[in-house]
């Protein structure tokens, strides 16, 4: 429980509105945000069944723009950004030259030249180096941490709330879509997006707009019965939706391949960085996999915890929870493909004694909507 | 059970109560409100020695597993199997129904060295100012 040391925290222009709110506080990737308001369950519950409302302005929206940009974010990133038309967002992996992620985002194009990433917290820094070292001329790569911010409101309910805040109908954007537009009158890029597995929508604005977008957000939430919610909540929520996380889930060594989301490395882009060494791995086979499991014994299991297969060790937990949709216990762990497959009955060491879970496949819950 | 100015305190949140040579453990409100929603907690096996500030038993929130000590040594006499089915009860009732063991006291002389009422809470001002950004 002792303080390390470490720099001062960051915070999000919308620190005070939340210091109103006496949520308890945590430190994630260099911010102090709040963790919850009134309870993980509740905020979590009030997203799957209403609405939640985060602020997220600890995830650094990096602009980058310029003739150059789309080669550029071709060479660095996995997916096929040529792909995306301008007003289209996607999910890829930033690879190293071994195949290791060195970060994963949602990339929104926002114009022909214009593009931008929103990117972890916690590999801000390492990002935006890996980034400038490889930039040439005709690039343009825009640190917007500390000018802009990200409104996330989340829930079957989110969609009338955004309309009801927005100049112009939102139902029509699609899952991953964005547009640029207004919220309460000041301008937004509106995101169809989220990390919560539930409809939702970002808004990605101007720090100085977003406090009176946060008060009146949180008004309307409110009078559906929704909740401002942390990060706390934002964790349960990803992981029942199956979604990784850096950090827990993911480092520079981990493959787009062991985490499941080969389906963002194109290999039809004859040049991008890892290429030969996501090929290589794609053609030999995995030696490990992140896989889903759910616990059939008490207990919670929890980052760092070895997972077994009739008695020998194959891996190790990378996230657990208690899972207020589902009311068990759930967590995501690296296994040998051996031991990956669902069904398969494995052993997470809880407090040095074997409990029983069984490997299902992600992901946990799915909601019932277009998305 | 009894009201809080007759519990005794740890530094490490935990409450006893003490009847005769028996002493009912719990957690304070504040632990409670540290950790919030209780999810799962692992009782200990009744019989088992426990020495004073050894782990007796685990309370998991939704986010963390938090460990928690004996006040004092003593033999575990009782485990409050509600909590099994109802972990939330030391949310909602943190110094009554979500008690969460009971030991045989083995040594009276050990009560003495735990905090009143008064004392705990100015330990948990303290605690709280000493924590800085993380409060």
């Amino acid at each position: 429980m002792s303080a390390p040391i470490a720099p001062p925290s960051n915070h999000s222009i919308l620190h005070p509105a939340h210091q109103a709110l006496r949520p308890k506080f945590g430190e994630f990737g260099g911010w102090e945000m709040p963790i919850y308001y009134t309870s993980i369950m509740k905020e979590h519950q009030a997203v799957r069944t209403t609405c939640g409302i985060f602020d997220v302005s600890h995830l650094a929206q990096v602009r980058v723009s310029g003739p150059e940009a789309l080669n550029f974010l071709q060479q660095l990133m996995t997916q096929d950004i040529a792909r995306l038309k301008s007003g289209q967002a996607t999910y890829t992996p930033m690879c190293n030259e071994q195949g290791g992620i060195v970060d994963e985002m949602i990339i929104y194009r926002l114009g022909e030249q214009e593009f931008l990433p929103v990117v972890n917290a916690g590999n801000v820094e390492k990002d935006l180096r890996w980034m400038q070292e490889r930039g040439k001329g005709g690039v343009q790569i825009q640190d917007c941490r500390f000018t802009r911010g990200i409104i996330a409101v989340q829930g079957p309910l989110s969609l009338s709330i955004a309309e009801k805040m927005a100049d112009r109908p939102l139902r029509d954007i699609q899952y991953y879509h964005c547009v640029p537009g207004r919220i309460l009158g000041r301008p937004a890029v509106i995101a169809r997006t989220g990390y919560t597995g539930e409809d939702g929508f970002e808004w990605m604005m101007d720090n100085t707009d977003l406090p009176p977008v946060w008060d009146k957000a949180l008004e309307l939430t409110k009078q559906v019965g929704g909740l401002p919610a942390g990060l706390g909540a934002r964790d349960t929520l990803r992981l029942e939706a199956g979604m990784p996380l850096y950090g827990n889930d993911i480092d520079d060594n981990t493959s787009p391949f062991e985490i499941g989301i080969g389906r963002t490395v194109q290999f039809s882009k004859l040049e991008f960085i890892g290429r030969t060494a996501l090929w290589r791995q794609s053609q030999e086979g995995l030696r490990r996999r992140l896989i889903g499991f759910s616990m059939e014994e008490a207990g919670v299991p929890r980052h760092g915890y070895a997972l077994a297969w009739k008695d020998k060790p194959v891996g190790v937990v990378t996230s657990g929870t208690y899972s207020p949709t589902l009311k068990r216990n759930i967590g995501l762990g690296f296994v040998t493909p051996e031991a990956g497959q669902p069904g398969t009955t494995l052993s997470v060491v809880i407090h040095q004694r074997p409990t029983r879970a069984t490997v299902v496949k992600l992901p946990f819950y799915k909601h019932h909507g277009k998305s | 059970m009894a009201k809080a100015e007759s519990l005794k305190f740890t530094k490490t949140h935990e409450w006893i109560h003490v009847e005769g040579a028996r002493g009912v453990v719990g957690i304070t409100k504040h632990a409670q409100e540290e950790i919030s929603d209780v999810v799962f907690v692992e009782l200990p096996k009744t019989g088992t020695q426990i020495g004073a500030g050894q782990e007796a038993a685990v309370v998991e929130s939704v986010k963390a597993a938090f460990s928690i000590y004996a006040p004092v040594s003593g033999k575990v006499a009782q485990v409050n199997d509600r909590l099994s089915k109802d972990p939330a009860l030391i949310n909602s009732s943190p110094l009554d129904d979500g008690w969460i063991f009971a030991l045989e006291i083995q040594d009276p002389k050990e009560i003495s060295g735990l905090m009143s009422l008064d004392q705990y809470n100015r330990w948990v001002t303290q605690e709280k100012d000493g924590s800085g950004v993380h409060s």
